[in-house]
This record gives structure tokens, C-alpha cells and sequence, in this order.
């Protein structure tokens, strides 16, 4: 009798193990299956490429950990500061936190219930719950990924600097990113617990796309008065503003703000004390303490509460949600429409106008930084005028407002690098138009290459109430820009072409990690920086020589015009590559 | 625009305030900066009635030279309360060659006391009620030289 329910229950045991399994199996076929998806794991295959591949990306970790280790090193030199070093990484990471807080839980709307795999996805022979589990696992997989790129290589940065200035101990460098991934899990399973209201929210912004207007501008709205009041703040006597003289001042107010504000962000302080340890009376800097590893449990029990929660509450109603947005949210256009026939051209400009249009999320976001330029560079030009500068100085804020117009503008166009990938796979549709390719793809970019303009205007204006130079200056200035826009933009649609991921998109949505992105935005900081220190050397040998400006800003509008016909001739280039010969080979 | 590269656009608009600041700035052969080593509190000329109850004077430095030295004053005074009741201090910035004169009051937010800066001399605290007003007066020159006044409106 005993040995029979022994029997049983060992029979029951390797029942469960099996069914266990059999369940991890397929578990782990699903995220696989995902993944392979996303990600591209062609160098794996060979010796060479993995060996490139590991290189690169160590290197890309040490010069941004290196930069940020060099910058802390050269503000510990200016301003005497040594202990608040790690006080400056808590403002880092909580805006840091909230920004990916925000984006996470976009990303999870869209990756959970709007995903085109979902059509795939559904017709496994999967649970809904680990079909739920898998999608977040994934998630959090690019989450890791994406921290690879920058808040770990910053965060080494920080508490290697914190180590050579002798406020942290050498393991916490180890042990400061076991409670960083914490972060980024807790993240992730915010984000998806707040997913449900953010579907809410974006099923809203569907219906009454209206109210999704009314938002933005009043978000960009309270952004302008914002700055403008602010701007109307400033000092305006010269001489007002004086790093310097007023750094006591200055270091005093950076202090009291880190210190509200780390009130304001309590958990992320939390999770920071988790990182690098306590501070005390009776030593310096920061000390790993059993303390400490309390914090970093709570923070783990929070994340295994939070998992719970978010199984429980959103897994109930997943599948059904995920699957409706497919199956049973579809428009039937009934009205008939009277065909017009356009000239083709028209056509295209018009499509692309409305497909920017619709998308609320990218025009606003194209919108407020060609609005924001021009303010945001009165703003800092208001202050370096209450700054009593040297003649070397006037020099430095020339070449930094040089910087100060590029940059957001390149920055703002690194989407472009995405723009036919977006389509997913209807990019495919492009080459069945009956036309060139050239039109269809260039029309798309022609919302950036017009609206770009006035804000390039407006930043030239601002410069000329600053700078006191001529119209013919300005006028050479704004031509250079947008000689760097278009360029730029003509690189990151190229990029785009060459290396497409239409399959990224229609899987995921946006929230995925492009590599053209990364391509994109790195040349726009690399392009504008060499910008800004060419513009300072042609602006000095231009003063030295002439007495005005006018060689440095014909040389720069020269730069400009170069630049932006050979962006545009690779463009072209490419175009054929892609869409012309190639196919015309493949026809062959 | 992804948050990291609107964080890099952040920084560049920091660092370029620094670089600015740092290396732009027309050197001066005078650069003395003056700290406020104490701040001193007086009845208003017209104020009737406000009685002196204490006044303390303790050194926050130790060991500098007579020009560093730094005070943390204490005062505390006495009125009798009447509707409306309105004290008006007088604030005096030691030395006068301060090259920050203005000061910041700080204190908890009150439903019945309400303050007032004025003209950067002066201070006036209103009452609705019989209560006592503290608060601290801090240099702003980033040493936050403190003075601390209780005025009891009983």
C-alpha cells in the first residue's frame, strides 16, 4: 500500500516534471522565435564577424564610459567637486528613469497589443499566459540591450570616477549595475502595468484624434511659455553672469536643487542608495552596507510583486485585447469615394503629407524641435550676452551658436534613418509603383526638407541680435544649415536604404533599437561638433585677416552646399543600387 | 527624438554655458569676492511697541583670519498682538563691501503669518493671529550665512 502511493507519487512528480518541460520548451521556442525575429544574429555565424562584432561593441562601452570618466574628471578640476560627483549620476538616472519609464510604456502598447506578430503569435499552440510572459521577456531583453548603449557604459563612468576620486569602494563598479538591471526589470514591469491605461489613452487618441491635438499643442504650448518666461528672467546688464565670480552661488543652487529633487524622485534615490551604498558620519564617500542590501532586496521583492501583479491583472484580458486590435477593430469603408485622378507626382507629395499628418507622435515631434530651435537658442544667447566676454569669447559663442542650430536639427533628423522601414512591409509596394523610385522615395522626406526652413530663419534671426553681423552673414549661415540638414538627411535616407528593417517594424513598431538610428545619430553629434570647431577656426582667421566675419560664413555656407550635393548624389546612387539594378539583376 | 539623444542635446547646452563661462569670460584684474559675514536685524524706526526679549551672537568659523569670520545671529522679539498686526524689520548685510547683499528668508508656510522682502532692507510679517513667527535669514552669496528671528505676536 505504501510503496504504491510512493510509486504514485513519484509517477506524479515526474509528471509535473515533464509537463514542466514541455511547458520551458515551449516557453523558450517563443521567445526564441521572437527574437530571431528582432534581432539579427547573422555574426554568429563566422569566427571573423563575432570576434568584429564583440570588438566594436567593447570599444563603443569604453569611449562613452572613457568620455564621461574624462568630463567628470575636468568638472572635478574647474569646480573643486569631489563628493557631489554621484549626486550629478542621481540626476542622470532619475531622468534617465523617467524618460525610459514614458517610452517603455509607449513601447509595451504597441509591442503587446498593436505588434503585427500577434497575428503569428496567437496561432501557436501556447497559453496565453506564457504567450503574455514571453512578449514582456523580450521586451526586457532589448530593454538590456538597449542599456548596453548608454546608462551602462555612463553608469561604469560615473562609479569608476567615483572610485579614482575616492568615494566608492572598487566592488561597488561591479555591484552598482546588479541593482541598475533591477532598475531596468522594475522598469519594464511598470511600463506594463501602466500599459493598460496607455491603451486606454491611445484607443482614445484613435477615435477622437482631435484630443490628441489639443494635447500636443498644449504640451508645446506650455513648453514655449516656459521658456519664454524663463528667457524673460535672465539678467541683461553685460557683465550680470559671471561663472566665476558667482560659482559659490551657482554650486550652492545646483546643490539645493539636487536636493529637492532627489525628494521629488524618492524610489529612484532609493534605488540609487541600492547602487553605490550609504553615506555616514564618520567616513567619506559611500560604503556598501548591510543596509544597502536591504534596499536591493525590497527593490527585488517590488519586481517580483510587480511580475505578480502584472500577470494577474493584465493576462486576464490580454489575448482578448491583443487580438482585437486585429481581428475585430477594422474600418469598413462603406462611403463611396469618387476617384480623382492626380498628376502622379502630386499624388506621392500628397500621400506622404498625410501619412506625416497622421501620425501625430512624429509631426509633433519633427514640430517641436523646429519650434523649440530658435527659443532655445535666445534662451542661451540671452545669457552669454549678460556674460562680459572676451574677443576669444565672442568667438567661442559664434562657433557654440553654430552647434547650438546644428545639432537639434541633425538630431531631430536621425528619424529619417527609419522613415522607409516604418512602412513595414508595405515598403515593399514602392517598387510596384509605375514610376522612377527616385520620386516616391524623395517625396517622403520632403515634410523634413521644407519645414526645416523657418526654423533654420528663426535661428538666423536670433543669431543676428546676438552677433551684430551682416545680412549677407546671415543669409550665408542659414544656406550653410540647411546645406547640413539636407545633407544629413539625404545620409540617414541613404542608411535606411542600405540596410533596411522593414521586418523590425512590422514585427515590433518603433520601439525597437535601429541600428541606422544609432548610425545616424552618432554622425549628427560627431558632423556638428567638427562643424562647430571648423566654424571657430574659420571665424578667427576670418577676423584676424579681414575684420569681418563674411570669409567664415562663405566658407561655411561652401561646406554646406558640398556636403548636401554629395549626400544627395550617394542618395541618388543608392537608389539605383537598391531599387533599379538590383531588381533589373534579379529580372535578368 | 530618443531620450538619449535628447539628454546629449541637454548636455551639449550645459557644457557649452561652461565652456562659455569658463574660457569666454574677459579677465579682471580686481576678482575679490566679498562674503557676508553676518546679518544683522533691527526694528523698523517706526515700529512702536516690538521689545528686544534676546539676542545671541555665535561664531561659525574657527581659526580665520578676522575678515572670514562668519556670525549666526539669534534674535527674538516680543509685540503685543492686534488685529492686522503688521512688525516691519530692518535687515543690515555685514560688511557693507558685500558683493551679495540680498538675503533669503526661510521659513515653514503659515496659514495665519505671512512675509514679506521689501526693497531688499527690509522685512514685514503680517499676523491674523496670536502666533509666533520664526524664521531664518540666509546670505545668498552661497555661504548661507544664517540669522534666525522669533517674533512673538501674543
Amino acid at each position: 500500500m505504501e510503496e504504491a502511493a510512493k510509486k504514485s507519487w513519484k509517477e506524479k512528480l515526474n509528471f509535473a516534471k515533464a509537463r514542466f518541460k514541455e511547458g520551458w520548451g515551449k516557453f523558450k521556442a517563443l521567445v526564441l522565435v521572437q527574437l530571431k525575429d528582432k534581432i539579427d544574429f547573422s555574426w554568429t555565424k563566422t569566427r571573423k564577424t563575432r570576434i568584429q562584432k564583440t570588438v566594436f561593441a567593447i570599444l563603443k562601452f569604453l569611449v562613452i564610459a572613457l568620455a564621461v570618466f574624462g568630463i567628470l574628471n575636468i568638472v572635478k578640476l574647474l569646480f573643486m567637486i569631489r563628493e557631489e560627483i554621484l549626486s550629478y549620476y542621481l540626476v542622470f538616472l532619475g531622468i534617465f528613469v523617467v524618460l525610459n519609464l514614458i517610452t517603455v510604456t509607449l513601447g509595451l502598447v504597441k509591442s503587446l497589443y498593436y505588434a503585427e506578430d500577434n497575428k503569428v503569435l496567437v496561432t501557436y499552440p501556447v497559453s496565453s499566459g506564457k504567450l503574455f510572459l514571453s512578449k514582456i521577456l523580450v521586451y526586457q531583453i532589448f530593454e538590456f540591450k538597449k542599456a548596453l548603449d548608454l546608462l551602462v557604459p555612463v553608469t561604469v563612468g560615473f562609479i569608476v570616477t567615483g572610485f579614482f576620486f575616492g568615494i566608492v569602494p572598487i566592488y561597488t563598479i561591479i555591484w552598482s549595475l546588479i541593482p541598475l538591471m533591477l532598475i531596468s526589470v522594475v522598469t519594464v514591469l511598470l511600463g506594463a502595468l501602466l500599459s493598460i491605461p496607455g491603451l486606454f489613452i491611445f484607443k482614445t487618441f484613435q477615435r477622437l484624434p482631435i484630443l490628441e491635438l489639443i494635447l500636443i499643442v498644449l504640451l508645446v504650448g506650455a513648453a514655449v511659455y516656459g521658456l519664454i518666461y524663463v528667457i524673460t528672467l535672465i539678467p541683461i546688464n553685460k557683465g550680470d553672469i559671471d561663472i566665476i565670480r558667482q560659482w559659490p552661488i551657482i554650486r550652492s543652487n545646483i546643490n539645493s536643487f539636487i536636493l529637492e529633487f532627489s525628494k521629488y524622485i524618492y524610489p529612484i534615490t532609493f534605488a540609487f542608495r541600492a547602487m553605490v551604498g550609504e553615506t555616514g558620519a564618520t567616513y567619506s564617500g559611500y560604503k556598501l552596507m548591510p543596509y544597502t542590501f536591504g534596499r536591493f532586496g525590497i527593490i527585488l521583492a517590488i519586481a517580483v510583486v510587480l511580475l505578480v501583479i502584472v500577470f494577474l491583472i493584465i493576462k486576464p484580458f490580454f489575448f482578448n485585447m491583443m487580438t482585437k486590435t486585429f481581428e475585430f477593430e477594422k474600418k469598413n469603408i462603406t462611403a463611396e469615394k469618387h476617384n480623382k485622378p492626380k498628376q502622379k507626382y502630386v499624388a506621392f507629395v500628397g500621400k506622404e503629407l498625410k501619412l506625416v499628418f497622421r501620425d501625430f507622435g512624429i509631426s509633433a515631434s519633427y514640430l517641436s524641435v523646429y519650434l523649440l530651435t530658435p527659443i532655445l537658442l535666445l534662451f542661451i544667447d540671452r545669457i552669454f550676452m549678460a556674460m562680459d566676454r572676451s574677443s576669444t569669447g565672442d568667438l567661442i559663442v559664434f562657433a557654440i551658436n553654430v552647434l547650438l542650430i546644428v545639432l537639434p536639427l541633425l538630431a531631430s533628423s536621425t528619424v529619417i534613418s527609419t522613415i522607409y522601414s516604418r512602412e513595414g512591409r508595405a515598403a515593399y509596394l514602392k517598387k510596384t509603383k509605375p514610376v522612377k523610385p527616385y520620386f516616391p522615395l524623395i517625396s517622403k522626406l520632403l515634410f523634413n526638407l521644407v519645414l526645416c526652413i523657418p526654423s533654420i530663419i528663426g535661428c538666423g534671426v536670433v543669431f543676428s541680435q546676438f552677433a551684430q553681423v551682416s545680412t549677407f552673414d546671415i543669409v550665408a549661415l542659414c544656406i550653410a544649415v540647411i546645406g547640413f540638414q539636407y545633407g544629413h538627411i539625404f545620409y540617414s535616407a541613404a542608411l535606411d536604404l542600405m540596410n533596411p528593417q522593414n521586418e523590425l517594424y512590422a514585427t515590433e513598431g518603433d520601439s525597437i533599437s535601429n541600428p541606422n538610428e544609432r548610425k545616424s545619430t552618432i554622425f549628427a553629434l560627431v558632423f556638428s561638433a567638427a562643424i562647430a570647431f571648423i566654424s571657430y577656426v574659420f571665424f578667427k582667421e576670418s577676423i584676424n585677416q579681414t575684420k569681418t566675419y563674411d570669409i567664415a560664413f562663405i566658407k561655411l555656407m561652401i561646406i554646406g552646399i558640398i556636403f548636401m550635393v554629395i549626400m544627395f548624389i550617394l542618395l541618388i546612387l543608392k537608389i539605383k543600387a537598391f531599387y533599379i539594378d538590383r531588381q533589373e539583376a534579379s529580372r535578368e | 527624438m530618443k531620450k538619449s539623444t535628447i539628454l546629449l542635446v541637454l548636455v551639449v547646452y550645459i557644457i557649452s554655458f561652461f565652456i562659455v563661462g569658463l574660457l569666454g569670460i574677459s579677465i579682471k584684474s580686481n576678482y575679490e569676492m566679498n562674503y557676508v559675514n553676518e546679518i544683522l536685524v533691527t526694528p523698523m524706526e517706526e515700529q512702536i511697541g516690538l521689545v528686544e526679549v534676546s539676542h545671541e551672537r555665535v561664531e561659525l568659523t574657527q581659526n580665520v583670519d578676522e575678515e572670514y569670520r562668519r556670525f549666526e545671529n539669534s534674535y527674538t522679539y516680543s509685540i503685543d498682538y492686534q488685529k492686522g498686526l503688521v512688525v516691519k524689520l530692518r535687515v543690515k548685510v555685514v560688511p557693507d563691501n558685500s558683493t551679495y547683499t540680498k538675503f533669503d528668508l526661510v521659513t515653514e508656510p503659515s496659514d495665519y503669518i505671512s512675509y514679506e522682502i521689501k526693497d531688499e532692507t527690509l522685512v514685514y510679517i503680517t499676523f491674523n493671529k496670536r502666533r509666533a513667527a520664526n524664521f531664518t535669514l540666509e546670505s545668498t552669496d552661497g555661504n548661507k550665512t544664517p540669522t534666525n528671528v522669533s517674533v512673538l505676536a501674543l
